[in-house]
Order: structure tokens, then sequence, then C-alpha cells
């Protein structure tokens, strides 16, 4: 499974997750009370700096933004259009420096050091009823069953065009649902069986 | 919670995110591709009831949260959350949430016009109603024309809510796995 991660030695990198984790949030609420366009534009730059920094690629930040782009030209265009030029570029650099400075964390912080800062979290709420083992693995058995699904969803669909369906559609959803149902029990007692229950 | 229901859990999950790698397909008269991925909170809430559906679909935000690129057209990471349509996303575990609590209610009279019912008052509707007021929040564009730039996602949204209830009927016959006996509970 591959993570948005990209790997680097910088000091931003190595900052603990959890620091990253409170300032990206700080650093937000921060940016939600700033109404000057020119503020927003320097932290915009600030950000980038961040980014130079943090030694990342000149496409990571084009690859978060990208898929953003539709959205931000229609809210930017209806801002124009209903409130003005000076809303509309605050809105939409409001939007980007949010987007970018939360990506940065995730560019920043490898998977592994990612589920440890969750189960460190979830170890506090275990009075709660949370299992942080539990959770644990859910997080590890769901990240191993994105490909094999996958790879049983590629099974389903030339199954369906072996039969001469022509048409793509999501009916292929059904038998992948059936095989899920029917994994289910044997990962279970699996898992059982190598005592999961006792070992936490 | 029983391992099988952490395996349930964690299958939904996985499956949520599989659904997000299917290709969008057009459908011709409307404007935007139709992804698969929100039949995940539809099928989980109606397979496997309100709590493991909606701790599967909160899962699989997790997932993303922490840098998986499993939102479709492989997004993921901190950054969507930060961006103008999280609301959709909360609206998830919020709609897996009351599939769930809408299916085991009416467990026993479960036909396809219920679950096509559920699939579209508790999903298609919970959905935008948490996607739209973050959209008009955040974008500051306004309830209204939030309300109406989301119109186009409706056609595809009820197309899922269709298969998610014909499926819901075919595997509550097959494979039922909320608890009959106790309505409200999921089996334990």
């Amino acid at each position: 499974m591959i993570s948005l991660y990209i790997p680097g030695n910088s000091p931003i990198h190595r900052l603990p997750v959890g620091v990253k984790l409170l300032a990206c949030l700080a650093g937000s609420a921060a940016l939600a009370f700033v109404h000057s366009p020119w503020m927003l534009a320097a932290c915009l730059i600030l950000i980038a700096g961040l980014y130079v920094v943090a030694g990342l690629p000149s496409n990571a930040a084009q690859l978060t933004l990208r898929p953003l782009i539709p959205l931000v030209c229609i809210i930017f265009i209806a801002q124009v259009l209903f409130e003005g030029w000076l809303p509309a570029v605050m809105a939409t650099l409001r939007i980007v420096c949010f987007v970018l400075l939360a990506a940065l964390v995730t560019f920043t912080s490898s998977l592994s050091r990612m589920i440890e800062a969750v189960t460190r979290v979830a170890r506090p709420l275990e009075r709660f009823g949370m299992s942080a083992p539990k959770l644990g693995l859910a997080i590890a058995l769901t990240i191993r069953f994105v490909p094999a699904l996958a790879k049983d969803w590629r099974d389903v669909e030339s199954a369906r065009a072996a039969r001469g369906a022509e048409r793509r559609s999501f009916l292929g959803v059904g038998p992948l649902i059936l095989r899920i149902l029917c994994m289910t029990n044997v990962l279970g007692d699996a898992i059982a069986s190598r005592d999961f229950e006792s070992r936490r | 919670m029983r391992i099988q229901d952490i395996v349930y859990i964690s299958l939904f999950a996985a499956l949520t995110a599989v659904l997000g790698l299917i290709p969008p397909i057009n459908l011709g008269f409307v404007p935007v591709p139709v992804t698969a991925q929100a039949l995940g909170p539809m099928l989980a809430g109606s397979i496997l009831g309100s709590r493991r559906g909606g701790l599967s679909q909160g899962l699989f935000l997790l997932l993303v949260a922490i840098g998986l690129p499993l939102l479709a057209g492989g997004r993921g990471g901190l950054g969507v959350f930060a961006g103008p349509s999280v609301g959709y996303l909360l609206g998830f575990v919020l709609a897996a949430t009351a599939i769930g609590w809408a299916t085991e209610r009416l467990w026993h009279r479960l036909g396809f016009l219920h679950a096509l019912t559920i699939n579209l008052l508790a999903g298609v509707l919970v959905i935008h109603a948490c996607g739209i007021p973050v959209l008009a929040a955040v974008s500051g564009l306004g309830l209204a024309k939030a309300l109406l730039g989301s119109a186009v996602f409706l056609p595809g949204d009820c197309l899922k809510a269709i298969i998610a209830a014909l499926i819901a009927v075919f595997v509550k016959r097959g494979y039922p796995l909320i608890d009959h006996q106790t309505p409200g509970r999921s089996s334990e």
C-alpha cells in the first residue's frame, strides 16, 4: 500500500507527529482569523517556505491542489459574481493555505509513525471502551484488505466481461460483497487461533 | 467486540476504499462522472448495522487521514480534511450509522422499498446534509448556492442508493448479519 509520505530527513520530517498535528491545528485556527488578503498571501509564502525546508519535490504541492481545482474555480467564480473580487481572492487563498498546511504533515510523516501516533491517542481512550491493540489490528487488516479486495474486484469484472457484459456498471459490487462475507469467518478464526485476545 | 466484528469493520473500510478505485462511470445526462465510493457507507450500514457500519466508515476516514490515498481519484492525507468537501466525508460515518439504525429497526419487514427509502433518506440525504453546510461555510457561498451546486450529484447518488438497496435485500436473504432476536443491537 503506497502512502502519500515523501521520505526525507529535514527538520520537519524529524519532528514528532504529535507536534506536527498540533502545530497544523493551531496554524489552521489562526488562518481563520486572518482577514487581510496581504496577510493571507504572506501565510501562503510562509507555508511554501516550509515545503522548501522539508525538501519536498515541486510537484508535491501540485499533486495536492490539482483535485481541488474544479471546486475552487467554481467557488472563485461564484464569489466574484456575488461578493466581489476581494472576498473571492481571500476565500481561495484561505482554502489553498488550509489544504497545503495539512498536506505538509502528511508528506513528512511516515505511515508507521502516523499509526503509532493514532494508537498513542487511543490508549487514554481505553477507559471509554476503546481498545488500542484492536484499533491497531483493524488498521493493519484494512491496509492489507485494500489490495486483496481490489484484486477480487478485477476478478469479478473479468468474469463479467467473459460473460459478454459490455457496459461498465457497479453491479459487480454484489459478487464482491459475497466474497467479503465468505472471507470473514476464515479470517476471524485465523486471528482468534493466534490468540490475539489474550496477548494484549 | 469480537474479533469477527473487527474483521467485518476492516473489510467494509477496505471495501469503501476499493469502491473509490473503481473508475467513475458517465451516466450521460449528468455533467459529473459518478464514483462508486458513497456506496461504501450505504452498504456498511445496510449490511453491518449502525455500530459496526459507523465504525467501519470512521476507520476508513482514519486511514485517509494518516496518509493513504484511498479517496476516489487517489486523494488522501490530512489535506482532504482541510478542504471544502470534508463535510461529505464526515457524512459517511453519520450516514452508515443512520442507515444501520433504520435497517435494524425495520429488519423483519426489510424489502427492497424499505431498503431504498432508508438508503435515500439516511444515506443520500444525510451525506448531503453534512456536506452542504460545510461547503457553504468554507467557500462563503451561502447555503442556497451550495445546495444548487451539489444537485448535480443527486442522480448518481440515487443510482447508488438503488444498488445498495438491491444488495442489502440480497444479503439479508442469504447472509443476514444483523441479529433479528434483539432489534437495535448488532449481533454480539
